[in-house]
């Protein structure tokens, strides 16, 4: 009896290790696939190694409409158009400010390659739907006066709530501007100042450094999932050999195990090449390489699902783009906890982020571990199931 | 001898009619049969006509009624008004000290009241409030990430304040945590705001804050508008394209009949571009019905749209020309989506974000759609897109006219 079992064991090991040589073989003898597998995490990396940081969000414009003239409105002005801020990742920010009677940069008509206009606001009040005007304030007549009569004073903002980012900076400088004046001019009043200090300090990082965490699960999870979708629609001898010994569920373990490989060398190349750039790494480096091996399985768990489940190579590829969508509005919009719980680049994303900058140990992480351990065998269960009794093409 | 008067001969004539019909009636007659033929291969496969029409549909859902869809909201009189809708789900553990033990309003202890309003909105789901006396503890939990952000209550509180001084309060947020950081900043940002609106604590400048482009209803798709409509009309018109040729078998066949490769290339780009016009018309509809508040007309949306539909074709017929495989078809879009995705968050040099269709096609829906500018302010990536569609697919028919098959 126990024979029997030790030789169904072995003739089912050597199945799938014939299944998982001739995988590994179709991979790689697909050149494209190999150079395009390796060459995403290399250039990705190369590049973002070596750029700045796309600070383009940042860079705000605010006109100052004053109708004061005063001593005490020129000084607000000045104070506002002499800031020296700078954001929580360590840029510099740059506000270009304009004031009343100056020109400043307006969307322009058909035929000028730029235009300019006198600020007022009148023109404000046009340009702030357009790109080229992210706040303007209004210091109300009497603007001196009532501080020194009341200690107070109004002034009016409005921002373009469009672009949210811009809208968040430009209200950070006028509250950081209003502050500065303050206390300048030693203008106290009964008020809560309170400027976020953010730890650790992250000026040495660059921009490999602030990104990784986000987008190196991303690009593993993507690419592998994406070449999975075809492992099973596109297989076309596949039918041939399901009518040999080989079990279907063999099949799925097979593929599951060849396309890790081909995933662990492409982990191997993206962490040598964060290696390469001193990409922050507090941890052990084999740490890093499970946790991000284990994002690229459970891509390819999923992967391998939708190439069941589907007909044709053309719906396996839509399905995966339906599906990345899903993740990515949920992960960058809605961040719904439920399903962010089952999302692997965003639990990797965590792991990623206590394991290489807080330099926490593997034990302490089970929680997401055990999130992306679920996903990934939900589908790869899913994937049997389907394959051993729902796929027709197959029964 | 008027009768006989002719411009042409006879034989000139019939020479202009054949040649009319060689070189005009029957390529077009080709290229109708091939657009029809083109179409019909792309309904057969019904699976994948679904899902194309499902994901516009289901991105438009999720971004509205799978979310509350506020993100900034014009009522000024609850903070949990203010909150960012696009963080309520991350809730950050925020420690809080109270130093304060001065007296200056009879009534009432300041700090505590300051307290208060931090307990008030851990009760309402905000945030979890983790109160101690020990800030080298928080100091500790900040590192270790199992805070978000700490306050320290700083001593003279209430005395400065009823001096009528200003107070400044130290936050640290953990800026490891980037998701957080945010929402963090912004629940602490708004509940400060509160208490300083209940005690009139304004300061010097009372700042009348006044949003201007906001909707009130769908604020999320609307702020998601000009990422997400550009992603996914070029991932499902340039995926769905990258098969085209690649995986059209009889094509070879095709050697047989006058049909030219040009032809046949520019029958997939129609085909799909009908095909895809669905997903533009889905997205009109949809913005239509959720109220997409936009400054522009519907027709400038539908032409934006229709125009980097055209270029996710182009670039994906191009794709499937020169791969050898489907699967190779598969790989060119990956790398050359997944490129634009990481990339587009990063990179500031203007030269290489123009070359991206998601860039372009983000600026032209935000500055034309969204803020109602006019197409001349945002003429260069409008050329930059119509340029790089032109020379992918010029590439592309290049490579694909020197390829062996077909011969």
């Amino acid at each position: 009896m126990s024979e029997d079992i030790l030789s169904d064991t072995r003739s089912r090991l050597l199945r799938i290790t014939n299944m998982v040589r001739k995988e590994v073989k179709t991979l790689i003898s697909d050149k494209t696939a190999m150079f395009i597998l390796f060459f995403i995490p290399f250039l990705l990396i190369l590049i973002l190694g070596t750029s700045q940081p796309n600070l383009e969000a940042t860079k705000t414009t605010i006109w100052i409409i004053d109708y004061d003239h005063s001593e005490r409105s020129e000084q607000f002005i000045e104070t506002m158009k002499s800031l020296n801020l700078s954001l929580a990742v360590g840029q510099r920010l740059t506000p270009k400010i304009y004031a009343s009677g100056e020109f400043a940069p307006i969307e322009p008509d058909l035929g000028e390659v730029e235009s300019y206009g006198n600020v007022t606001e009148e023109l404000a009040r046009r340009t702030i739907t357009t790109q080229y005007l992210d706040a303007y304030i209004i210091l109300p007549q009497g603007f001196e006066q009532d501080i020194s009569i009341n200690g107070t004073t109004t002034i009016i903002v409005y921002y373009d709530a469009i672009d949210f980012t811009k809208m968040i900076v430009s209200d950070m400088i006028v509250l950081v501007g209003s502050s500065e004046i303050q206390v300048k001019n030693m203008l106290f009043e009964r008020d809560i100042i309170y400027f976020p200090e953010t730890r650790p300090k992250n000026y040495d990082l660059n921009i490999l450094d602030l990104g990784a965490p986000y987008f190196v699960p991303l690009m593993l999870f993507f690419t592998m999932q994406l070449i999975s979708t075809q492992s099973i629609v596109g297989d076309i001898p596949l039918r041939r050999l399901l009518n040999t010994s080989l079990k279907r569920g063999e099949v799925i373990t097979g593929k599951l195990i060849a396309y890790t490989i081909i995933g662990i060398f492409q982990v191997l190349l993206s962490m040598s090449m964060l290696s390469i750039f001193k990409v922050t790494m507090h941890c052990l480096w084999l740490d890093l390489f499970l946790i991000l091996l284990l994002n690229s399985i459970v891509g390819i768990t999923m992967g391998i699902f939708i190439s069941t489940i589907t007909k044709s190579r053309l719906q396996a590829s839509q399905l995966f783009l339906l599906l990345f969508f899903l993740m990515y509005i949920n992960v960058y919009y809605v961040r719904n906890i439920f399903f962010l719980t089952f999302i692997p680049i965003e639990q990797t994303r965590i792991v990623y982020e206590f394991l290489a900058y807080r330099g926490k140990g593997m034990l302490s992480l089970w929680a997401p571990i055990m999130y992306m351990g679920i996903t990934g065998l939900f589908f790869y269960l899913a994937s049997v199931i389907y394959i051993k009794f729902i796929k027709k093409e197959f029964i | 001898m008027k009768g006989k008067f002719k411009l042409f001969s006879n034989s000139l004539l019939s020479k202009l009619a054949g040649w009319k019909e060689d070189h005009l009636i029957k390529p077009l007659k080709r290229y109708g049969a091939l657009v029809v033929k083109e179409i019909k291969v792309l309904i057969n496969d019904k699976g994948a006509m679904i899902i194309t029409y499902v994901i516009p549909l289901i991105v438009v859902l999720v971004l509205t009624i799978g979310s509350s869809g506020q993100i900034i909201s014009t009522d000024d009189s609850s903070n949990s008004a203010r909150i960012n809708e696009l963080f309520k789900n991350e809730i950050p553990i925020i420690g809080i000290i109270d130093y304060d033990q001065s007296e200056g309003f009879p009534d009432r202890d300041l700090s505590s009241d300051f307290l208060a309003k931090f307990q008030e909105a851990q009760t309402e789901g905000l945030c979890t409030l983790f109160e101690t006396t020990n800030q080298s503890e928080l100091e500790f939990l900040l590192g270790d990430g199992e805070i978000n952000a700490f306050i320290i209550i700083p001593p003279m509180f209430e005395f400065n304040l009823s001096i009528h001084l200003p107070v400044i309060i130290p936050i640290v947020i953990d800026s490891i945590n980037t998701v957080n950081l945010q929402s963090t900043q912004q629940i602490v940002d708004s509940i400060i705001q509160d208490f300083k609106q209940e005690n009139d604590f304004t300061g010097v400048f009372k700042i009348d804050k006044n949003l201007v482009n906001v909707p009130d209803k769908n604020q999320i798709f609307f702020a998601a508008a000009p990422y997400i409509i550009p992603l996914v009309i070029f991932g499902i018109g340039c995926l769905t394209s990258t098969q085209s040729i690649v995986s059209d078998i009889p094509k070879d066949r095709m050697v047989l009949t006058p049909t030219n490769k040009g032809e046949m290339m520019l029958a997939k780009v129609s085909a799909n571009i009908l095909i895809q016009l669905g997903v533009v018309i889905i997205f009109i509809i949809t913005s239509l019905f959720v109220n997409l508040q936009i400054m522009s007309n519907y027709f400038m949306y539908f032409i934006v749209l229709f125009l980097m539909e055209i270029n996710a074709v182009l670039i994906g017929v191009a794709i499937s020309a020169i791969s050898k495989t489907p699967l190779a078809a598969y790989q060119y879009f990956i790398f050359v989506f997944i490129f634009q995705i990481v990339a587009i968050l990063f990179i500031e040099n203007p030269m290489i974000l123009m070359t991206m269709p998601l860039y372009n096609g983000y600026q032209l829906l935000l500055q034309i759609v969204l803020r109602g500018q006019t197409f001349w302010s945002v003429r260069v990536n409008f050329f930059s897109l119509a340029v790089e569609s032109l020379i992918i697919y010029f590439i592309g028919y290049i490579v694909f006219k020197i390829q062996k098959t077909m011969l």
